[in-house]
């Protein structure tokens, strides 16, 4: 949290102004901490601590890999296991313009829709680029695209900031608090449309996603007979509507629309008169299946190390049940020395992509307006994924967003895009290299080139930094986690 | 506020975030909407529909195949209705059309006759006209063997031209027709157009996914391409295949000089695909298959009746391939197109006065040489006992059956087994 004296600090864009752009430069003033004396290469450029780096933050800047390799892999893997919920007065700072972070759902309906979409996609961006708790922003967006919504669809819009940060307080916890969460979520209730879910001719919606994307698995073995029983159990669950209710707003089990009767959910007996523990106890069933480890674990390693079945994802499937569904131990199987130095590259969708930029630049922004439409047209906005099952991670999925990127690549360095900046002559001058080409490599990409790789070649004929950051920015190398 | 152009490029973006929620938006593909706040389209005639103007000669081109996915699972018991079946009226007495002189119902209930048992949903007049002209044949009962009833397994097995989702194969089912049916054509052979790259042209060589024509220029300095194209050439993953049709694309489109013209297209996003669609197929630049989609199927809540969340849906649909249509003057010959969706819905309406995941739906296709103004395929009935699961209107027609019998008329010699690989094929005859 920022603190007052902080928040003096930064005098009229300080908290309850909701000033939504133009006062970042403040806040950078106020709480950025300025280019370092020199940027240095990493000493190895395929050890577990670069491996690491590069799969658990949201770009490889060469602070963060000098920090891991100055720990050792195990320990910047447990720093950052171990983060507080502390990020710093910048980003606390930049966060108080987010509208979201301060108002709950009954007082952001007050605001037009796309103002509150506005605010999460910013705040999102802003925690990618300038938390220190890496890791743990990585996994707040790994639940947030597993638990996927679609901020436009209805009310979704209000509900998804106090649904995010519900979520943030299970990041690292436990799976069935996370699911638990989700599953009460005015948010996801009504995304999925259960508030329509009533006796006698049930909706199916979201029983039947809350097994095949949040916890089973389509393979996870439940029938379509076993979605139409989670779906009688889940009658009922809907939100507070009604005005002058204290829990207005919040969760809701409406009996009079449950269906009483006996249900059979993948074998268990849930008897007549359970009433909303239906509900409870199928979240219970969904949480602990064994299918539910694996799924989760195959999801993880895919997003981490690019490989969705085999050895790590038995590894972590074990570590998650033997935990009882515990988020970090799960992790620590997954992000193993031997399975990070076995990944394989990993496609940055947009939002990495541009995350990755601020990052290896140390470029400043409030993240609003245009770097926003940016990422609009790559197609990659935060809560903009109309389809339950989240943004997808495959290459050929964002391969087609090329174009925007070298666009976006090209604006950027060159600093055409309005409420951005970076001051790439000095970190340049800082960073070591022989020639300008090799300094940007490092920069960007975190090691040198065989002055043979087409890169290095075509970097070997630019005019200037800015032309040469667009061109590492463009380049393959660059679209890539490896 | 430190720049005084903020509030206007806020008022613009909100503006266009409005767009994209009523029109459904062109750069995701939707499916989880039913109905809420969503059903602001505008159908005014476009203003400014962009075109190419002919580069290389007219009519020298080949047939194009264009693929019109609807995701989300379309209703397709209420796009053409069984209206003579007591089942259907009892199953959804809230959600159900009637016959065109149904006086039971409103008129606008009613629906459009199309051969005596089937009507086709009143938004989708405008293709009424097609159908009696006999361009437009219609199947009924079409679907996958995927029992699922998962979008996602649905979908992956239908744009891979499998039959269940974990079926192996390589790529897409328009890759490996492209691949089967490779040229020495070094246009523009495939693009998606308005969205990402599908699955159906996943490991297509040359593809390219356009979300919008007009804005597909490389905003750099000069030179800036050249030194693409040397970082661009070798590579053999996704992004470099990419690259590399990306820059050819560009290119290629830099050899045209686009200008403005009023077009009869609708101002929908469906309108808008449609229209750049058209300019490409006109000017003749390689094409061979595009793929368009739309999303915002997946209807389980507040679906509506005649009018409403899905009646909006089939209006965009219909008033773009409509429009389409037309504007493709002589061009019709080598055009076919097919629309498709992953699952049609439950018989039974849900408490919500929405559907929830079926099997069965319907396809189209559209084309002159089509067997059309008929309703192909084995009716499977709505009785209890007919039903899959006794839920669902059961599946009679493979979908590869009927893509066979397009790709088949495409006039390149093809090998359909080798499109799809898990089927004994027998193609329906739609020609």
């Amino acid at each position: 949290m920022i603190s007052r004296r902080d928040a003096l600090k930064i005098g009229m864009a300080g908290a309850g102004a909701s000033l939504v752009a133009g006062c970042a430069p403040t806040a950078f003033r106020a709480f950025g901490s300025g280019l370092a004396e020199s940027y240095r290469a990493p000493k190895a450029t395929d050890s577990y601590e670069v491996g690491l780096v590069r799969r658990c933050t949201f770009g490889a800047d060469l602070e963060t890999l000098a920090t891991a390799e100055q720990l050792g892999g195990d320990a910047w893997l447990e720093q950052q296991l171990g983060a507080g919920k502390d990020d710093g007065p910048l980003l606390a700072s930049l966060l108080n313009q987010c509208d979201t972070e301060r108002l709950d759902a009954n007082e952001a309906m007050d605001l037009p829709r796309a103002r509150v979409l506005q605010s999460l996609e910013q705040a999102s961006l802003l925690r990618a680029v300038y938390s220190p708790n890496q890791l743990y922003e990585q996994m707040a967006q790994f639940w947030r695209n597993h638990f996927s919504l679609f901020g436009s669809k209805g009310d979704v819009t209000f509900f998804s900031g106090p649904d995010e940060a519900a979520l943030r307080e299970h990041t690292f916890g436990n799976f069935f608090n996370l699911l638990r969460v989700s599953a009460h979520s005015p948010a996801m209730l009504t995304y999925l449309d259960n508030p329509a879910n009533f006796s006698g001719h049930p909706n199916e919606n979201y029983a039947r996603e809350v097994m095949e994307l949040h916890t089973l698995g389509v393979r996870g073995g439940y029938s379509q007979h076993d979605v139409m029983e989670v779906a009688r159990c889940l009658t009922g669950w809907t939100w507070e509507r009604r005005f002058l209710k204290l829990n207005k707003g919040k969760f809701r089990f409406d009996p009079e629309k449950h269906d009483q009767g006996e249900k059979t959910v993948l074998g268990h007996k849930i008897p007549r008169g359970g009433g909303v523990d239906d509900g409870e106890r199928v979240l219970e069933i969904l949480a602990h299946h064994p299918a539910t480890g694996r799924y989760i674990a195959s999801k993880l390693s895919l997003q981490f190390l690019g490989v969705g079945e085999g050895k790590v994802v038995d590894e972590g499937a074990k570590a998650f049940t033997q935990s009882g569904g515990e988020i970090k131990p799960t992790l620590r199987a997954i992000l193993s020395k031997s399975a990070v130095l076995g990944a394989k590259p990993i496609a940055k969708r947009p939002f990495e992509f541009v995350a990755g930029t601020f990052r290896a630049t140390r470029g400043e922004s409030g993240m609003s307006g245009q770097v926003l439409d940016r990422l609009a047209a790559m197609g990659h906005l935060p809560y903009g994924w109309a389809m339950p099952n989240g943004y997808p991670l495959s290459a050929e999925h964002w391969a087609g967003t090329l174009l925007e990127r070298w666009n976006f690549a090209s604006d950027y360095a060159h600093g055409s895009i309005r409420g951005v900046r970076h001051s790439l002559d000095s970190l340049v001058e800082r960073t070591e290299g022989r020639t300008l080409g090799e300094k940007l490599t490092l920069l960007t990409l975190g090691k040198r080139f065989d002055k043979a790789h087409p890169l290095a070649v075509t970097l070997s004929r630019i005019q200037s930094p800015e032309e040469g950051l667009a061109l590492c920015l463009s380049s393959n190398e660059f679209q890539w986690r490896a | 506020m430190c720049n005084p152009c903020e509030g206007y490029l806020k008022a613009q973006r909100k503006q266009e975030e409005f767009q994209n929620l009523s029109l459904t938006s062109r750069r995701q593909l939707l499916i989880g909407l039913a109905g809420v706040g969503l059903a602001g389209s505008v159908f005014a005639q476009s203003q400014s529909s962009t075109q190419l103007v002919m580069g290389a000669k007219p009519g020298s081109g080949g047939k194009v195949l264009v693929v019109l996915f609807l995701r989300g699972g379309m209703d397709g018991l209420s796009a053409v209705v069984p209206y003579l079946e007591d089942a259907y009226h009892k199953a959804r007495p809230g959600l159900r059309l009637g016959a065109p002189n149904d006086s039971s119902l409103n008129r606008a209930d009613r629906t459009l006759d199309l051969d005596g048992k089937f009507g086709l949903h009143p938004a989708f007049e405008s293709l009424l006209p097609l159908f009696e002209a006999g361009n437009l044949a219609i199947v009924h009962g079409v679907g996958s063997n995927d029992h699922t009833r998962s979008h996602f397994e649905a979908m992956g097995a239908m744009e891979r031209g499998v039959s269940r989702a974990t079926d192996q194969s390589q790529g897409g089912w328009l890759a490996r027709y492209l691949s089967n049916t490779a040229t020495k054509n070094s246009g523009i052979r495939a693009v998606a157009l308005g969205s990402p790259m599908p699955d159906s042209l996943r490991g297509a060589p040359g593809a390219v996914g356009i979300e919008d024509l007009e804005n597909f220029k490389l905003r750099a300095p000069d030179g800036f391409s050249d030194h693409l194209e040397s970082l661009y050439g070798l590579g053999k993953d996704a992004f470099s295949d990419a690259g590399r049709a990306t820059l050819r694309m560009l290119k290629l489109l830099n050899q045209h000089d686009w200008k403005s013209e009023k077009a009869r297209f609708p101002t929908s996003g469906l309108g808008e695909t449609f229209s750049q669609l058209s300019s490409l197929i006109r000017a003749d630049v390689g094409l061979e298959v595009a793929t368009v989609e739309k999303g915002g199927w997946d209807t389980h809540v507040a679906q509506g009746v005649g009018q409403g969340y899905l009646a909006l849906q089939f209006r965009e649909v219909a008033e773009a391939i409509s429009a389409f249509w037309s504007s493709l003057g002589q061009d019709q010959e080598r055009v076919t197109l097919v629309l498709q969706t992953e699952f049609g819905r439950r018989l039974e309406e849900n408490a919500g006065l929405g559907t929830d995941h079926g099997r069965a739906s319907v396809m189209m296709v559209l084309g002159k040489g089509v067997k059309g103004g008929k309703i192909h395929g084995a009716w499977g009935g709505l009785d209890k006992g007919d039903l899959e699961d006794g839920i669902d209107l059961k599946v009679t027609t493979d979908y590869r059956q009927v893509l066979a019998s397009v790709l088949g008329a495409q006039g390149r010699p093809v090998d359909l087994a080798e499109v799809f690989p898990s089927v004994n094929l027998s193609p329906m005859s739609l020609y």
